[in-house]
């Protein structure tokens, strides 16, 4: 959940001599959610997350798409700054996890589209529960589908190293080893 | 006649920890220079072959026709020496480049066992092992992908070997030396070849040499077929029912 303030600009604090974040308006909560993109790409009939040009317009809506706070003044969103689009784009890139991945380098040129109805089928595969998980955040999201995929992959569908990244491999783990021992080997 | 005892004191032995290990790429057959390998926490010893293939006649069994013992096993490190890239199939062109898919070079390996019993705790005696006529392939890895720490992650390679000459008995690429049973004096001589003294190099002595070397006392180097004996308690529970003949040993201050 990202809890922020529209209409936030740097004024200028003359007692500190620094810049700072001011807002007129209290701080709301909003999240990128599968909810959130569901809501935004039934609209504008467009995927989302394949989309990389979004217009002013359709950025703006999917900010009030994501807002979670309920009863908010409807004049709200025209005071949206630059500042604030910033703000909420860095948030939606976040990755929301402490999990990793450790996957082979991709070689197939995957060109399907990712929506929501696409997600919500994922889910429905791996029985994840729409309720509470499509209010969470998105990328939190993506990762849970993505580590029930790899639970569910046996062992022996698994990707093998090939001879060459093993090496290649070894030979990384062995230089940051030897560098941070001071080790000959 | 004496009667049997069981469970004296002292007598009851176990097996743990690698250390001292060293590597000696082979040079012509010779192996005539060693680089301690620090990073070495688990050496798998896994046997395989001697197989029975049991021949009847008139519905009697008459004979069973067994296979060449082959001896291999799986290396596990920390680090390795830059002298084991050569053994991984890789070379320098320049410094800094590395090349791949090159000839993989015969090496062979010393390292030490622990061996401790109830009375005297771990540090009660050891054994080195040497082996010869290694040849190293990595070990097959599948993308751990969630959360696969590569700090924790072993380098591990296969290896099988090919035998070498002992004079009066058939080639063996292992040879064990007992430090309870081989002389003190022929033993610090054999580690002193081993391990390197003075301007002498570090190197692999040929099993021929061996013999020499600690031939004087009451030499227990045994090729590997005496690796499962019986006090030998840290043996594959296992390889009692034919399923596997791994020995793994692993150094446990590494881990």
């Amino acid at each position: 959940m990202f809890r922020y303030a529209i209409g936030t600009v740097e004024v200028f604090d003359s007692d500190t001599g620094t810049f700072r974040k001011a807002s007129p308006n209290a701080p709301i909560e909003f999240e990128h959610s599968l909810a959130s993109l569901s809501l935004w790409e039934s609209k504008w009939e467009i995927p989302f997350l394949s989309s990389p040009d979004l217009t002013s317009e359709q950025t703006l809506d999917y900010i009030k798409c994501m807002v979670v706070t309920k009863d908010i003044a409807p004049d709200l969103f025209d005071q949206v700054t630059e500042h604030d689009v910033h703000a909420i784009s860095e948030y939606i890139g976040k990755k929301n996890s402490a999990t990793w991945f450790n996957d082979p380098p991709q070689t197939s040129n995957n060109r399907q589209k990712i929506t929501s109805e696409l997600v919500y089928g994922w889910m429905v595969q791996l029985t994840i529960p729409f309720d509470p998980c499509e209010n969470w955040n998105f990328n939190r999201l993506l990762t849970l589908i993505k580590v029930t995929n790899k639970l569910n992959t046996t062992d022996d569908k698994k990707r093998k190293m090939s001879r060459s990244e093993l090496a290649q491999r070894n030979r990384e783990l062995n230089a940051q080893r030897r560098a941070k021992t001071g080790s000959q080997g | 006649m004496p009667t049997l005892e069981w469970d004296k004191a002292g007598e009851k032995t176990y097996e743990t920890g690698v250390d001292h290990g060293v590597l000696y790429p082979a040079v012509s057959g010779a192996y005539p220079e060693g680089f301690a390998w620090n990073g070495l926490t688990t050496v798998t010893e896994s046997p395989s072959g001697a197989e029975a293939s049991p021949q009847y006649a008139d519905n009697i069994k008459y004979l069973n026709l067994v296979s060449a013992e082959e001896f291999g096993g799986t290396i596990e490190a920390f680090t390795y020496p830059d002298e084991f890239e050569a053994c991984d199939g890789t070379a320098e062109l320049a410094p800094g480049i590395t090349i791949g898919q090159q000839a993989r070079q015969l090496f062979g390996l010393s390292y030490r066992t622990k061996v401790g019993n109830d009375t005297e705790g771990q540090d009660f005696a050891y054994k080195i092992h040497l082996v010869y006529g290694a040849l190293a392939a990595p070990s097959e890895k599948a993308y751990a992908t969630v959360n696969d720490s590569p700090e924790a992650m072993a380098l591990s390679w296969e290896f099988t070997t090919t035998p070498v000459d002992v004079p009066g008995f058939k080639p063996t690429a292992t040879l064990v030396i007992d430090s309870r049973t081989v002389d003190a004096a022929d033993l610090a001589a054999l580690e002193a070849v081993l391990y390197g003294s003075g301007a002498n190099k570090a190197k692999l002595p040929l099993p021929a040499e061996v013999v020499t070397l600690v031939g004087g006392s009451q030499a227990r180097v045994a090729s590997f077929e005496s690796l499962s004996d019986a006090d030998t308690a840290f043996s594959d529970p296992e390889a009692g029912d034919g399923t596997s003949d791994s020995t793994p040993v692993q150094d446990q201050s590494a881990s």
